[in-house]
């Protein structure tokens, strides 16, 4: 008996870019279900229950995003899974990986599976949980490592939460090695970090702000690396913030030690020196550092060397209304995602095919899933940007429930006007 | 509401001061203006009436949210001499303490009327934070925020060192102590550069000099004997005892051995060179008393240039404001 597809979908004349596919180049792309069918011609006896102009438009495979805090369970006044996933869809992701640091802290079967659930209730966005790597993010006992994994956590981390010493930073990678379990980290040695709440240079120095140096970050990362050569842990190292961590990182990868690294969508464009004014929105966790890092970081994606992920951390107004040290860190970041990643290729600094494939088939690996990708009998996930339309958001217009916008009234070039997810269409301009 | 800051919250569009938050940033023309009418103000004061009508029917609330008491009773004199109405309020004692935000305490004391805060607090930028977020037309004085900035104290500073030693061109300074810590320190370097100052030096160890302080337009020296050679004026900074538990000093005894300001060292500057603190003073730990109290300090003229100088930045603030609040009433 044939099973007839109960929703197919056609994107007729989109321009389909996908550098790891080498697809650059305009055809129509078939939807069945949750898959691609095919691209180009369509399949025998294909009729599209819905058909979507995507003419003078690109298409990209779906964005993903490996770092993201959406403030649910235990912080409903920054964000929610549904708002939050909400915004992420608007940005063309389609896989987010949320941080384990809600309260309850994600370090149970139970909490993980309950993050997923209500992604899926939502409706917007696949939520792809990180668990804790240690119980309640305390930094001194292992988690239930392998019942999170069972339960859909595709790495685990300890967040921005320090660990109690060093023996349990490599017992943890020891023991997740056992496992293959794959640790995110964004390595900080939180003492030299002290109370460092800006890079440490010419602007902290002048504000009178105290500095976090960048020896707090490639001194920890150090330490990481020669653990992760004793223990063999798949180690991604999340939110990196200078050229020199950048460096070791992929002097280390040749060496040929498992490690990849990521940056902030922040990191890409804002330096230390936009502290200047006290701006509480230049306060984030990891820091901004010098024009110099920044240039090598943008660099490094050009290079194919590094992801790019959101590091969302949606606040409510009063949090961020504060004297800058006082205010709490972080930025809002997934509904000006896209826009943001895609102005960067406008103003010459990223190429498109670099970008693409940090936001799609870079992440996808770190993850070691089959996502990213526009290729036959993939899942449906893609994205469709009109590259040369204007997006100038407001504070009315966000999905996200935090405010603390970096990019609020800027205009921006290129915007996802529609965003398919397993085939569903959920999100549209 | 708009999170982002403008760069220049402290003057009015036609440049005139209504807050006065920073010594950085500001002209030389203005710096000058501001001296000047400190100056005006000295005259004043060694009348048998002190007080002079500037803000008559004004309300300065003084907004202490970390202890002080010179400069918050400065700041009262000069405002009762410039005949206004003067609140004190102890923040660090009530409010924030009941777990009150800063930004209502700010609301609550507009909803009173006030037109002039006098703000010291231990955050860096929060005088910033206190100048953009409060209803326009309240000027806002920054006594003090964290290690950022102390304006006032720099310019009485400027004062005392113009009245001494005249213009600031040929002049060496050199800031010595604890620079890392130092709001003092960092509003004094911009004054200074801004007057004309071309050799303004640093001294003290490695742990209190924050780093690339050489982007601030100074020199940093770890040694006494070169750093004081040629100095025309050297000003000591406080040194907090808590600096010796954090890892950042050995010892009292070690520090005054090598940073204290005692007659022999002093001997290596320029004859004639004046010595200053912003107070209050540590004897044996930074200075030597045969120093403080000697020919060369001039420690207490500081402390009398506070109040001339703080009447003059708060008619100059309250100045720029009356003429927002006319712009504002024409235009409306």
């Amino acid at each position: 008996m044939k099973v007839y597809p109960q929703n197919t979908i056609m994107i007729q004349g989109g321009h389909v870019f996908d550098p790891q596919q080498k697809l650059d180049a305009v055809m129509d792309i078939f939807i069945e279900n949750d898959s691609i069918v095919a691209l180009g011609t369509p399949p025998q006896g294909f009729v599209a229950s819905e058909t979507i102009d995507a003419q003078g438009k690109m298409v990209f495979p779906g964005f993903i995003d490996l770092h993201a805090f959406l403030g649910e369970p235990g912080f409903s006044q920054k964000g929610s899974i549904s708002t939050e996933t909400h915004a992420a869809a608007r940005s063309g992701i389609t896989s987010l990986c949320s941080t384990p640091n809600s309260n309850p802290v994600v370090d149970s079967a139970t909490l993980a599976a309950l993050i997923q659930d209500k992604a899926k209730q939502a409706g917007f966005c696949r939520v792809l949980p990180i668990g804790a790597l240690t119980a309640g993010l305390q930094g001194e006992q292992l988690s239930n490592m392998y019942a999170l994994k069972d339960a859909g956590c595709v790495a685990l981390s300890n967040s921005d939460a320090p660990f109690k010493d060093s023996r349990v930073i490599q017992q943890c990678f020891h023991y997740a090695a056992g496992f293959d379990i794959k640790v995110f980290s964004t390595p900080l040695d939180t003492a030299l970090a002290h109370e460092g709440c800006m890079h440490e240079g010419p602007t902290s120095t002048q504000l009178g702000l105290a500095g976090n140096p960048e020896c707090a970050e490639t001194s920890g990362l150090a330490q990481q690396i020669i653990l992760c050569e004793e223990t063999g842990i798949k180690l991604h190292f999340s939110r990196i913030t200078s050229k020199r961590a950048l460096d070791m990182i992929l002097e280390a990868q040749q060496k040929g030690l498992p490690v990849s690294a990521d940056v902030a969508l922040g990191n890409l464009y804002f330096t230390d020196e936009d502290c200047a004014s006290y701006n509480s929105l230049m306060h984030v966790h990891p820091v901004y550092r010098s024009q110099t890092d920044r240039q090598a970081l943008l660099q490094a994606v050009n290079d194919g060397h590094i992801s790019i992920c959101s590091n969302h951390y949606p606040h409510e107004l009063a949090a961020k209304m504060a004297p800058f040290a006082a205010s709490a860190a972080g930025i809002s970041v997934l509904d000006s995602f896209a826009s943001a990643l895609f102005n960067l290729v406008h103003t010459g600094k990223l190429t498109l095919s670099s970008l693409i494939s940090a936001v799609s088939s870079l992440p996808a690996k770190v993850l070691d899933q089959p996502l990213g990708q526009l290729a036959p009998e993939s899942r449906a996930d893609l994205c469709i940007v009109d590259m040369t339309r204007r997006c100038n958001l407001n504070s009315q217009d966000l999905a996200s429930k935090g405010h603390n916008n970096p990019w609020l009234g800027e205009a921006l070039m290129g915007q996802v006007i529609c965003t398919i997810n397993d085939g569903h269409i959920v999100y549209r301009a | 509401m708009s999170l982002i800051l403008p760069q220049q919250v402290q003057l009015t569009e036609d440049g005139r001061l209504k807050h006065f938050l920073t010594t950085q940033g500001l002209s030389r023309a203005l710096l000058t203006e501001i001296l000047d009418t400190a100056d005006s103000f000295i005259s004043t004061q060694e009348r048998s009436v002190k007080t002079v009508p500037l803000l008559r029917g004004k309300t300065v609330v003084n907004l202490f949210f970390e202890n002080s008491t010179r400069t918050r009773s400065t700041f009262e004199l000069a405002a009762k001499r410039l005949s206004a109405n003067i609140l004190n309020l102890d923040i660090a004692r009530s409010a924030t303490s009941k777990g009150e935000t800063l930004m209502d305490t700010l609301w609550n004391l507009e909803s009173m009327y006030s037109d002039m805060f006098v703000v010291r607090h231990a955050d860096s930028g929060a005088a910033h934070f206190i100048a953009q977020h409060v209803t326009p037309n309240v000027a806002v004085i920054n006594a003090g925020d964290g290690r950022h900035a102390h304006p006032t104290q720099a310019m009485l500073d400027m004062l005392t060192i113009r009245r001494e030693k005249g213009e600031f061109e040929n002049l060496t300074v050199a800031i010595v102590g604890d620079i890392l810590h130092s709001r003092v320190a960092r509003s004094q370097i911009h004054a200074l550069t801004t007057l004309g100052c071309n050799d303004i030096r640093v001294i003290g160890p490695n742990t209190l000099i924050p780093k690339d302080m050489e982007s601030l337009g100074v020199r940093a020296y770890n040694n006494m004997t070169q750093g004081l050679k040629g100095v025309d004026v050297v000003i000591m900074l406080r040194l907090q005892k808590e600096r010796m538990q954090a890892a950042l000093l050995p010892s009292e005894s070690e520090y005054y051995r090598l940073f204290g300001l005692s007659t022999d060292k002093l001997a290596l500057a320029n004859p004639g060179a004046i010595v200053m603190h912003p107070g209050p003073i540590n004897r044996g730990v930074e200075i030597e008393s045969a120093v403080a109290d000697g020919p060369q300090s001039v420690i207490l003229k500081q402390v009398s240039n506070g109040i001339p100088m703080r009447m003059a930045v708060m008619a100059m603030a309250m100045g720029g404001q009356n003429q927002e609040r006319q712009q504002i009433g024409v235009s409306a």
